[in-house]
């Protein structure tokens, strides 16, 4: 689901939380911050769900903390390795530390538009050659996946068999390079051609169907998401 | 107002020019064909028009296009009076929905907000397809989406509209769609000039009033008075047709494949519905329907490229169902594919091991590689060590069919051999395919060709929204889309 919050104020947002993330090394705030994050991306029915990779991640960078970086109080001893009361700390805190910034930037991308991006940061100045271009990435992102998969295709049925090691992955990169390569290059010119064959690039500004303005809103939600992260600071030193 | 003066162009990579010497001029209101084989220097001559090349694609440009008496303008400029829609839509639409598409010419010339929103509607309208405006361009059909090319440039009130091979990868009846919208553009507007570069023209022909015609880049015809040529004098032009096979229908013999109540779900849209489906060894056939009616996927089902969910497939010996999956490498010794693109599926840098790459894998067919490696050479006038992709588009392809199969499968899936492809090139191919027949293989070819299906294949099968709705002998098919077969 798309929201009608400037993205501009979103992507401050994210940067304002990423860094939260790592100034705030109290379990609890954490916690509760993951837990807003997932209650987030429910209400706003941001598309996919907790892939395996990342759950392996999280549970992988969880456990190696734990085994690997002893520190404070034993609470269990096991025949190899103990468990440490701050290994426990800091396992929980790495881990969802990786947990929200990639929940943060999934909810980012679901709920933002590239048009409203683009025209947003437009409006604040910065040039539309440049903001363009996430509308175009976001645009040819799932025509390379396609692409991507026939070509995987097209070597499979061809008897290419790629071993899972690093000479596989050499063989892989060499067989699936040059098509994409030349298939994009294809592509590139005729881009180029339409765009600046209806003018891209004719004046310094353009107009926008659908103009994102920063209005004195934004500016107040900004504000308050900047205050409401020095609360959580101070916060976060008092416990 | 137009006038292209001694033109010639020499791409970076090539020794030979793609267009040499070529001079005419344009009236205003004028309806050209650009006609001529793939290759033969239409899409250079129509990007030169623009100002495409040199400034973006870059080649050696001797010669001049003068536009209302001005030489050689850059592509910002002619921008304001010529536009060009590109072959594939997909390419040039550089935004998410038909709206923001449509309105990006005029965002960009700094147009109001409430301009830009009455020239879209008015522009839809013009091509009958205001219905479209709120949709997003990935949910349009093959036609929708080149009539939203045409309008995007269209609402630009250009006066020369370029159109490179709009049609060249779309069903008959999106076909027939989109050169309808051309007509209705040609009626409404008799000011503006168009070039339209395209293999088959189909009853736009009666609006036509002036042929160019191109032969290996040089102006081989400039027929002022179309309308006044005789019927011979047409036919020579618009010859599409495809040699006699006489080919008698496969009734019995060996089961290379059977399908059994297959069903097919895709994004959870239903692709695939109830297929039940028997091959038999020798039989050419030729899958056909509408574009997004399930045709690719089948055939990629077929050939283990992608996983059977509900139903049975029996290929040769082997079983693939919800429960038994078969790896594509496994299959592909008995099954060779030829894919849409012809990009996608050349992974080697010279032609010989190119047509090495399965035989290779597979440890197999080094003998019958050699062969069609030498045809190919041969044929072409080409060098082994020649790189695959400085090939035309219509020579990749028959690179594309020779590599699939050195390695002796014995069922060949072609997907869309013939797109993009002029006539000569089609007979080309189908030549190849006839060899690959005749060696006893059987084939299944995906096309919307209803001639070539004709002639050349022993049975036709067509479906619609994903069921099959005709199986039977290519004669007593009507049309490719299902329907009014039977």
């Amino acid at each position: 689901m798309k929201d009608k919050i400037n993205p501009v104020v979103k992507l401050i947002a994210l940067v304002i939380g990423a860094v939260m993330v790592f100034l705030v090394d109290s379990v609890m705030i954490l916690i509760s911050f993951v837990l807003l994050l997932i209650l987030l991306k429910v209400i706003y029915s941001v598309k996919g769900r907790f892939g395996r990779g990342i759950v392996f991640l999280v549970v992988a960078i969880f456990l190696a903390q734990v085994i690997f970086v002893p520190e404070g109080e034993t609470l269990l001893d096991l025949w190899l390795f103990n468990i440490t009361s701050g290994s426990l700390i800091n396992g929980i805190l790495i881990s969802g530390r990786f947990f929200s910034l990639i929940t943060m930037s999934w909810i980012f991308v679901g709920t933002t538009e590239p048009r409203d991006l683009s025209s947003a940061l437009s409006n604040l100045g910065i040039p539309y050659r440049y903001s363009f271009l996430l509308i175009i990435a976001m645009r040819f992102a799932p025509i390379f996946q396609f692409e991507l998969s026939n070509v995987q295709q097209a070597q499979k049925i061809r008897g290419l068999k790629i071993d899972n090691n690093v000479r596989g992955l050499i063989r892989s990169v060499r067989y699936t390079t040059m098509p994409l390569l030349y298939s994009a290059m294809s592509k590139v010119n005729t881009l180029a051609s339409s765009m600046e064959g209806r003018g891209f690039g004719m004046y310094d500004k353009k107009t926008f169907l659908h103009p994102i303005i920063f209005s004195k809103w934004d500016a107040l939600l900004t504000l308050s998401f900047i205050i409401f992260s020095v609360e959580i600071y101070l916060l976060n030193r008092i416990l | 107002m137009l006038e292209v003066q001694g033109l010639s162009v020499t791409y970076p990579s090539k020794d030979k020019a793609s267009i040499q010497n070529v001079s005419f001029s344009l009236k205003q209101g004028e309806f050209i064909w650009l006609a001529g084989e793939s290759a033969s220097g239409k899409s250079t001559l129509m990007n030169c028009i623009c100002g495409f090349i040199p400034q973006i694609i870059p080649a050696d440009l001797k010669g001049s296009i003068i536009f209302h008496g001005k030489k050689n303008l850059d592509p910002l400029q002619l921008s304001r009076h010529i536009t060009m829609v590109h072959q594939d839509p997909e390419t040039q639409f550089c935004t998410e929905t038909v709206e923001d598409e449509i309105a990006f010419g005029l965002e960009n010339r700094c147009l109001t907000r409430r301009k830009i929103d009455k020239r879209i509607e008015t522009t839809l309208r013009d091509l009958n397809c205001s219905e479209l405006r709120h949709r997003e361009l990935r949910t349009l059909s093959g036609g929708e989406k080149q009539k939203i090319a045409i309008a995007s440039m269209l609402v630009l009130n250009p006066k020369v509209l370029i159109l490179d091979e709009p049609t060249s990868n779309l069903d008959p009846i999106s076909m027939k769609e989109v050169l309808k919208a051309i007509e209705n553009v040609r009626r409404k507007s008799h000011d503006l000039t168009i070039i339209l570069a395209e293999h088959r023209i189909g009853d736009l022909v009666e609006q036509i009033n002036r042929v160019l015609k191109l032969e290996e880049g040089e102006l081989s015809r400039d027929i002022r008075d179309f309308q006044d040529l005789d019927h011979e004098e047409r036919n020579s032009i618009m010859d599409y047709s495809y040699p006699e096979y006489s080919r008698e229908g496969v009734k019995n013999g060996e089961t290379v494949l059977k399908i059994k109540d297959m069903d097919h779900t895709l994004d959870g849209k239903k692709i695939l519905k109830d297929i039940d489906l028997k091959v038999r060894k020798g039989e050419i056939i030729a899958l056909m329907g509408r574009n997004g009616s399930g045709k690719t996927t089948l055939v990629k089902l077929i050939s283990a490229l992608s996983e059977v969910q509900e139903g049975k497939i029996k290929i040769f010996d082997r079983v693939m169902d919800r429960s038994n999956k078969v790896q594509p490498y496994e299959l592909g010794k008995r099954i060779g594919y030829v894919f849409q693109n012809p990009n996608h599926q050349i992974f080697e840098n010279s032609l010989e091991e190119e047509i090495k790459f399965a035989t290779k894998n597979f440890s197999k067919g080094g003998s019958k590689a050699k062969k069609w490696l030498k045809k190919i050479t041969t044929e072409e006038d080409l060098d082994e060590k020649t790189h695959p992709h400085t090939l035309s588009f219509g020579q990749k392809r028959r690179l594309n069919i020779y590599s699939s199969s050195p390695h002796g499968p014995e069922l060949v899936v072609i997907d869309e051999p013939f797109s993009g492809q002029d006539h000569q090139n089609a007979l080309m191919i189908a030549g190849i395919m006839d060899d690959l027949w005749s060696e006893g293989k059987t084939l299944m070819i995906v096309t919307h060709n209803l001639e070539f299906a004709k002639e050349f294949c022993t049975r036709a099968v067509v479906l619609k929204d994903g069921r099959i709705v005709y199986d039977g002998e290519p004669d007593s098919l009507k049309s490719v889309s299902g329907e009014n077969e039977r």
